[in-house]
């Protein structure tokens, strides 16, 4: 355990040092240069500002948080659904695969202005860009995951006697799990992305609301500790979703702990 | 069991192989890569459906796989997120047995594969020996009638490969079942079998039907003994005849 905490710190040490010795850096620099805070703050004034209006800051975090794992989840859940259904129905697959990769092309973002003519300005909006964008590699994800099984694997099961619900509980859907982890990764980044832009056109609420605010009032302390704030929240989701891959892809994880650990 | 009966015919395949195998008895189907020895087999386990012609276990008609049949691959193929114990209960649960009647089993073919202490291991924890190992015991698990064995020690290093011989054969004296072993080693398939059919190259066809007299049980100092190189000889000869043709 000891062994472990310190192989991560000696890990994690070049990258935190490094970071560190920047937000130095700027901060010498903006001082010394007596560059005005409205056209860039030093970090200092940065975290002051976090500090000191966190209730603004937190009340516009959380409906943007609330959507953007609203959002993930609900595209989780059918990415996972429309995978399975393209994974069993070869009609289906060929018909939907190529559209839904060809549809990757779309900068889904531009579609942000016709949502809101469709939805309003409400959380509709917002929810559903967020949905849209993180739907499309969770998909994919999940079909390649559930696809690549082993050849090998599946007439084993099948000299056994397993049935294909069989196959695809205890075959498919463990196999497909890593694929599903490293779509939810991405899944997650692009919801808060779907999140902040759909707030950014039209909204009343949320930190991306108030991103634009504080630009608008030229408050550049204000919108960097938003953005700040916003980027710490994406860390945290991301860093869930990474222990939470770690304790159900132990097959995986453990191997390159071990394989680590033995070099 | 009345034997194993089969005639199948394809151009491209295997023609006209007919055969029968009594219980209890170790076969082995000897043949160059890619002769259609493994299609054979899996016919046998009813993947493959023949053609022409029919195979018939215990006098019914193999459609499909059936419960007292197991089978071992050419790669272990071990589910990677179970454990090794998991990975050898899997046919008890595909077949809907109750675990907790097999689990003593399972951990008694373990300690027969000296591999029960890994039971809790992964299979990624184990070598490529011990995997194949576990994968025997996973074929044995619900007591097969039937192992059938495809090229199970290819993928094994050649002293690994020898070990792993006399180690099935120990297991095969204690739970008596048909074995049909496929290989393409002349050695192994003479020192494991009763008897070894051969098979020609394409179209396959059995060439060659060869008992193998060499008293039980048999160890690797065997393998330098003079009757084991006759019939080695023999069999190649009849390999080589093949190739001729």
């Amino acid at each position: 355990m000891l062994d472990r905490l310190w192989k991560l710190a000696r890990e994690m040490g070049w990258p935190i040092g490094i970071s560190l010795a920047l937000l130095v850096l700027w901060e010498v620099a903006v001082r010394s240069l007596g560059i005005r805070s409205i056209i860039l703050p030093p970090p200092s004034e940065i975290i002051e500002a976090v500090i000191s209006r966190r209730e603004l800051l937190l009340a516009h975090l959380w409906p943007s948080l609330y959507l953007t794992v609203l959002g993930f989840a609900l595209s989780v859940v059918g990415g996972i659904l429309v995978a399975v259904v393209i994974t069993y129905s070869s009609v289906l697959r060929r018909s939907f695969y190529p559209i839904i990769v060809v549809s990757q092309v779309i900068p889904k973002i531009s579609i942000a202005p016709l949502f809101i003519v469709w939805f309003g300005t409400g959380t509709m909006s917002s929810l559903l860009l967020a949905f849209l964008i993180a739907f499309f590699p969770m998909t994919i994800n999940s079909a390649l995951g559930f696809q690549s099984i082993d050849e090998d694997i599946h007439r084993m099961a099948r000299t056994f006697m397993g049935s294909p619900w069989q196959i695809f509980w205890k075959i498919r859907m463990p196999n497909a799990l890593p694929y599903i982890f490293s779509g939810m990764k991405i899944s997650i980044t692009l919801a808060i992305i779907g999140v902040i832009v759909s707030e950014f056109v039209a909204s009343q609420e949320g930190i991306g609301y108030l991103i634009k605010l504080a630009g608008g009032l030229l408050d550049t302390p204000l919108m960097m500790a938003a953005i700040t704030v916003l980027s710490i929240s994406g860390l945290i989701l991301y860093g869930l979703i990474v222990v939470a891959e770690q304790r159900s892809v132990y097959w995986q994880s453990s191997s390159d702990i071990s394989g680590s650990a033995g070099g | 069991m009345s034997g194993v009966r089969k005639s199948y015919s394809d151009l491209e395949a295997i023609r006209n192989v007919s055969l029968d195998i009594a219980q209890n008895e170790f076969v082995s189907v000897l043949g160059p890569s890619g002769c259609g020895k493994s299609t054979l087999l899996m016919m046998v386990a009813g993947l493959i459906e023949p053609s022409e012609g029919t195979i018939t276990i215990n006098g019914s008609r193999v459609t499909g796989p059936r419960p007292e049949i197991g089978v071992v691959f050419q790669q272990p193929v071990l589910l990677p997120w179970r454990t090794v114990l998991d990975n050898v209960l899997f046919p008890i649960e595909l077949l809907k047995r109750p675990r907790a009647h097999f689990e003593q089993r399972a951990m008694s073919l373990l300690t027969m594969a000296k591999i029960d202490d890994f039971a809790n291991h992964l299979p990624r924890q184990l070598s490529g020996g011990m995997r194949q190992r576990a994968s025997i015991c996973r074929a044995l698990i619900h007591d097969p009638s039937i192992l059938l064995m495809d090229e199970p020690f290819s993928a094994l290093d050649a002293i690994t490969r020898d070990e792993m011989g006399v180690e099935l054969l120990r297991i095969w004296q204690a739970n008596r079942k048909t074995v049909i072993f496929v290989t393409h080693s002349i050695r192994e398939a003479a020192f494991l079998s009763d008897r070894v059919l051969v098979m020609g190259r394409r179209p396959a066809t059995i060439i060659e039907n060869l008992s193998i007299e060499l008293p039980r049980p048999r160890e690797i100092a065997m393998m330098e003994s003079k009757p084991f190189n006759e019939y080695v000889r023999e069999l190649r000869k009849s390999i080589e005849a093949s190739h001729a043709r």
